[in-house]
């Protein structure tokens, strides 16, 4: 991660140049190796799809929350460097969608549910983790979470199921 | 500045009449589109419809035909925008917020009385980000087709997920 680190705070300073095409490349290389190697970690001791996914989402919201550097290197700070990020960006998201839509092998009728669900919840997560890195003052991830895993949820299993993560854990 | 210039045809000097610099032009463009085709949608849903689903399916309608008809200024707006940078934040902001708003307002009562306060955000979010993918493809047939799509997880919150899939046709 020291290189990851020590580019984003390069970044951050002085802005994308296209001769940091390669640092850009391997930083983000390494911090979407470690996400990945991360939520594997937190979702290996569950089989269902929504715990799984549970387990994921608020991975992601803590990460976020303390690692804001990073997070807004891979949401925001990409985006500067043009065709570049967005390549990665869009790689990423398509990687992330891939796992979420996992959620089909548990539906009666997998064609139920519209072929770019994944990529909507992906994109619902997305602006919320974009709009906590660039508007002073946005909610944290966190506290987004029910709102977000009952909107996910919904989008598979129906709003009955989904609501169910709106109420509080006792 | 001398391929806008150039494509504008107009002189340098001429454009600094009108404009500070390239941002201040961006922006100019960033806020007249973003504010017509708020107009147009807020028009196609106009209250005068009587139901919800038929609203949002009609506003949708509405923002995919303003992007198809200009998908340079669509491109600029919805792409090209998050990539300015701080300056684009607030704007931004009030483009989801506006367009969470006239969501709000066309849904009434429809929906579960727990909803979260911010779920028009975060739908108007997930619809923008989709929308942003789209317009990355620069496949042109795809935004036409992401229709009954989008209204199906507009709806899915306020009405269910069956009724939704029912409006979306």
């Amino acid at each position: 991660m020291t290189v990851a680190r020590a580019y984003l705070r390069e970044l951050s300073e002085h802005g994308f140049h296209e001769a940091d095409t390669a640092r850009f490349t391997a930083a983000w290389e390494q911090l979407e190796a470690a996400y990945f190697q991360r939520i594997a970690e937190v979702t290996a001791p569950f089989a269902e799809w929504r715990d799984r996914f549970r387990a994921a989402a608020t991975e992601t919201a803590r990460l976020v929350e303390a690692h804001r550097a990073e997070a807004r290197f891979l949401a925001v700070d990409a985006l500067a460097a043009g065709e570049l990020g967005r390549k990665h960006q869009r790689a990423l998201a398509s990687r992330i969608a891939a796992l979420l839509d996992g959620a089909r092998a548990e539906l009666d009728d997998p064609g139920a549910v519209p072929e770019t669900t994944s990529s909507w919840i992906v994109a619902m997560f997305f602006d919320r983790v974009y709009r906590r890195c660039t508007v002073p003052g946005a909610p944290d991830l966190p506290s987004q979470l029910p709102e977000l895993m009952f909107l996910a949820i919904s989008a598979y299993f129906g709003t009955a199921t989904g609501l169910e993560e709106l109420i509080p854990p006792p | 500045m001398a391929d806008i210039v150039k494509a504008a045809a107009i002189a340098r000097a001429r454009f600094y009449e009108n404009f500070a610099s390239k941002e201040d032009c961006f922006f100019a463009l960033y806020e007249t589109a973003t504010e017509a085709t708020l107009d147009r949608v807020g028009t196609a849903c106009a209250t005068s419809i009587e139901s919800f689903p038929e609203r949002v399916s009609a506003g949708i309608a509405a923002l995919l035909a303003a992007i198809e008809a200009d998908r340079d200024a669509a491109r600029a707006c919805i792409v090209e925008g998050p990539a300015v940078g701080p300056p684009i934040n607030g704007r931004f902001e009030k483009v989801i917020g506006d367009f969470a708003a006239l969501l709000r307002t066309g849904r009434g009562d429809a929906g579960p009385s727990e909803l979260p306060e911010t779920v028009e955000e975060t739908v108007v979010g997930g619809l923008y980000w989709l929308l942003y993918h789209a317009l990355l493809e620069e496949r042109p047939k795809r935004i036409g087709r992401l229709r009954p799509q989008l209204v199906e997880f507009s709806l899915i919150p306020f009405i269910g997920a069956e009724a939704a899939a029912a409006a979306a046709g």
